[in-house]
């Protein structure tokens, strides 16, 4: 296990002793969906797989992706991305 | 969004079409590098997004990593507006001057508006407000409205009232003129006549009177008394009120010089023009004018809808003139001479019954010296305050 491991893990466990939301201390991305049209996601690494009806995006410990039609890429920066389009699904992975 | 999109103008962007086996991969350099990329779309041989225009020069670094190819197709924003319009330096320096025109002289008084009410005579105050320093073309941070309405206060006596507004580069002063307040009747006083006659009626409503319809009188004589003695010694002050008629005589005199200078035009006139522009007076011609000459000015102000602007021209025009001596014959002195008379006869004598007139010529060395003498009809009773110690 490796240290940023440890260190990751030791955030999750403090997060639900103090009951503080998921991913302050643990990291991880957070995800902010307006309806269907558009989702801010908060901790992005990079692009995994693009295409109009599958966006699939590094989210650090794992992979988000987003299904839906007319999907394109609104902004993208080096911790951030903004999708937007017309999203039907989305499914966690690693 | 609109500031970004503003942002992202002023900074001047390009859309990139970006082909090859893993265009993500190049996305994902540009993120990673704190390149930032926006409207990333998937086409059918690639993917299409927009960055700066500075930054595309770094991708270039980056597409041999990706194995990419890259191809600019679309390219907008401030820096290729000023390209395309590199070898036409003048309309960006007219658009430079206008936005120096637009933030420079709101900074100047471009109007002067004055607003009376009362007896306040506006071209007086526009008067005024010059000389205090308050004009087109002078700047709006020199002028104080506090300081200035206490000035304009004392410089005009008429004035009651001032305030001074601005409203952007309009200045706007309003005044109020004195209220003259009704004579305060107050006090014991006395009526004594003003000046000398024979009184023909009376008309007392407060105190006693001293004369009698038929009495002459001479100027400061008691007329009407405000001290009344009773019979068992109480003595009672009040203020005297009534009206004494009586005929008097009234002088009034004139005097005409028989000579006098008279300017002939002895030349074509000659016109000249000025053009004024937010208190910058430019004459339009050269050279000075030589000699006697007479003036006149005609002054043009632009208005565009209703609003005076402070853009105006100004055309005077110089008759050349020679001055010489006239002496006014007989009848033109006597007919000078008889209107004058008319005109301070008129003047002098506002609100008085003129009986008779009789009128006297007299010739005092060069001028002519015309006198009326009036018998009149006319109040000659004078309030006089008195106090008892």
């Amino acid at each position: 296990m490796g240290k940023k491991d440890v260190l990751r893990r030791a955030g999750e466990k403090l997060d639900r002793v103090l009951e503080w939301p998921a991913g302050t201390l643990g990291g991880g991305a957070r995800i902010e969906l307006l309806a269907d049209r558009e989702a801010t996601v908060d901790g992005c690494r990079g692009i995994l797989s693009y295409s109009d009806e599958a966006v699939r995006l590094n989210v650090g410990n794992g992979a988000v992706t987003f299904y839906g039609q007319g999907l394109f890429l609104k902004a993208l920066t080096d911790r951030e991305a903004i999708l937007a389009g017309r999203i039907t699904r989305v499914e966690f992975g690693s | 969004m609109l500031f970004l999109r503003l942002l992202r103008w002023l900074n001047g962007w390009v859309r990139v079409s970006v082909k090859g086996r893993y265009p993500e991969r190049l996305v994902n350099l540009c993120a990673n590098r704190g390149i930032p990329v926006w409207q990333v779309r998937r086409r059918r041989e690639g993917i299409d997004c927009r960055l700066f225009a500075r930054d595309y020069r770094k991708l270039h670094a980056f597409r041999r990593q990706g194995g990419v190819h890259l191809r600019v197709t679309r390219k907008k924003g401030l820096p290729f507006l000023c390209r395309r319009y590199r070898r036409r330096p003048g309309l960006l320096i007219g658009l430079a001057l206008f936005c120096a025109f637009l933030t420079v002289m709101p900074r100047f008084v471009w109007r002067v508006e004055v607003r009376s009410r009362g007896d306040v005579d506006e071209a007086t105050v526009v008067s005024a407000l010059d000389e205090l320093g308050l004009r087109v073309g002078v700047p709006l941070a020199r002028v104080d409205g506090a300081d200035l309405r206490h000035r304009l206060a004392l410089a005009l006596p008429e004035v009651s009232w001032a305030a001074v507004n601005d409203d952007g580069a309009v200045v706007t002063v309003e005044v109020r003129g004195v209220e003259e307040k009704p004579a305060v009747k107050e006090g014991w006083a006395n009526l004594v006549a003003a000046r000398e006659g024979q009184i023909v009626a009376l008309y007392v409503q407060s105190g006693s009177a001293a004369v009698k319809v038929g009495d002459a009188v001479t100027a400061g004589q008691l007329l009407v008394s405000g001290t009344e003695v009773y019979a068992d010694g109480r003595t009672v002050f009040r203020r005297s009120e009534g009206q004494v008629l009586a005929e008097t005589e009234r002088t009034v005199t004139v005097r005409l010089p028989l000579t006098r200078v008279e300017s002939v035009p002895c030349g074509a006139p000659l016109t000249r023009r000025v053009v004024s522009a937010f208190g910058l007076t430019i004459p339009l011609y050269v050279g000075r004018l030589e000699g006697d000459y007479e003036r006149r000015v005609t002054r043009q102000d632009m208005v565009v809808d209703g609003i005076t602007l402070p853009l105006w021209t100004a055309q005077a025009t110089f008759t050349p003139v020679h001055r010489r001596e006239v002496t006014l014959t007989p009848e033109q002195a006597d007919r000078e001479a008889a209107a004058l008379l008319d005109e301070a006869v008129a003047a002098e004598l506002e609100g008085v019954e003129i009986l008779s007139r009789t009128d006297q010529t007299a010739v005092e060395g060069d001028a002519l010296v015309l006198t009326a003498v009036c018998q009149c009809r006319e109040n000659v009773a004078r309030v006089v305050p008195f106090s008892v110690e």
